[in-house]
């Protein structure tokens, strides 16, 4: 390598330097060809609730993740838009807000970030200060990790979460209260591959309530990654109240 | 002295085993259960993709025998188990991912100064070994280019 460096002239060793340095910093951002910014989907939501009622919306969701809000635009049960900010969750209909209620930071931890982020197969865990890896195990295809809150105050509040992984990819959440007692599991199906960016079909979240199960499954289809029409959905304005 | 070996390590193969496939088999659950559940749902959303346009008043207001069944909420968007996260804890505890977002989360989860601190100076630590990296990669780089140039 280096008798053929040597070999070089001047101006082909600086040919040489450029594209090393350019094929450097490509081999360290492996993902810079799979940014994915934005999201449309088909979805909905059913849910069993508490009360023996039931529950559904049906609409689109846009997300685009450089501007930070999700947009339901839900058409049933009724028109409206459903926007969710760092700040707050609004609820629009016919161009005015109805509803404001606070949500900090709900939108990082939602699938779509998490996904267009490459952090959905862990659950962005991995990266969170209040929650640490205690144990990996593996069974079949099922990779399984233990995560266990850091702080005190945390262990007041939850307890351990398992996270399985199939083929790479996030499958099951399994949510313990901080008495080791099942709250909450969550299944993560039917992933197709669009453009690059696994993301799964089917959601259904079982919630243990007093010794009954809860369900809800939300589909998504018809998934558009990296759109770049229907910007008026993407950089949806909140009307002014 | 052999056997009481093999006896142990039985006894310790079959409970790790045990103690594992509790874990595996809490990622399971029963589809049909679920589905039953969602039946009279499920038959709404059908109705509502085959019927654009439909909502749940209109649905009401021609009587349609589904809506009914499902026994459908009329509350609907801000339905807060759409936006509550998982296992009780409020979603933003969960978005704690980026540097800045974690230290307000560790400021109020504990209400405490020194663990506050903690993670500022963990997330400055951290922001500050990502700029020496950087920094050497473009030394490494451009040192590189320029031993090569002369």
């Amino acid at each position: 390598m280096v008798t053929l460096l040597c070999g070089l002239s001047n101006l082909k060793l600086k040919i040489f330097a450029v594209l090393f340095t350019a094929f450097f910093f490509l081999l360290s951002k492996p993902t810079l060809g799979q940014q994915f910014f934005r999201i449309k989907a088909e979805f909905s939501i059913k849910e069993t609730l508490v009360d023996g009622k039931s529950s559904l919306l049906m609409g689109t969701v846009y997300f685009d993740k450089t501007r930070k809000q999700i947009i339901y635009s839900i058409k049933f049960p009724e028109p409206e838009f459903l926007v969710v900010t760092d700040s707050f969750v609004y609820t629009i209909k016919e161009g005015k807000i109805q509803e404001k209620k606070q949500g900090v930071g709900l939108m990082q931890f939602s699938i779509f970030n998490l996904a267009l982020s490459s952090k959905l197969s862990n659950y962005g865990l991995d990266q969170s200060p209040l929650f640490k890896l205690t144990n990996v195990e593996k069974e079949d295809s099922l990779i399984i990790s233990t995560w266990e809150p850091t702080l005190d105050k945390l262990k007041e509040l939850t307890g351990t979460i398992l996270i399985s992984q199939v083929h790479k990819r996030l499958f099951g959440l399994v949510f313990f209260d901080k008495n080791k007692k099942l709250m909450s599991k969550q299944f993560f199906e039917e992933y197709k591959n669009f453009s690059g960016l696994q993301f799964p079909g089917q959601i259904t979240q079982i919630n243990y309530i007093g010794g009954k199960e809860y369900y809800k499954i939300t589909t998504f289809k018809n998934v558009i990654v990296n759109d770049t029409n229907e910007n008026t959905f993407y950089n949806y304005n909140i009307p002014a109240q | 002295m052999k056997l009481k070996s093999l006896l142990l390590l039985g006894v310790f193969v079959v409970t790790s085993v045990a103690a594992f496939a509790g874990n595996a088999s809490l990622f399971s659950y029963d589809k049909n259960a679920v589905h039953r559940s969602m039946k009279n749902v499920s038959a709404v959303e059908n109705y509502v993709n085959s019927n654009e346009g439909v909502t749940l008043t209109t649905m009401n207001a021609e009587g349609t025998e589904l809506a009914t069944a499902a026994n459908l909420s009329t509350s609907s968007s801000l339905s807060s188990s759409m936006f509550d996260g998982p296992a009780g804890i409020p979603s933003f505890l969960w978005g704690c991912v980026l540097g800045w977002i974690g230290i307000l989360i560790v400021y109020l989860v504990t209400q405490d100064s020194d663990e506050t601190k903690k993670a500022l100076y963990g997330c400055l630590i951290g922001w500050g070994v990502g700029f020496l990296l950087y920094l050497l990669f473009w030394v490494v780089i451009f040192g590189n280019a320029a031993l090569w140039s002369l």
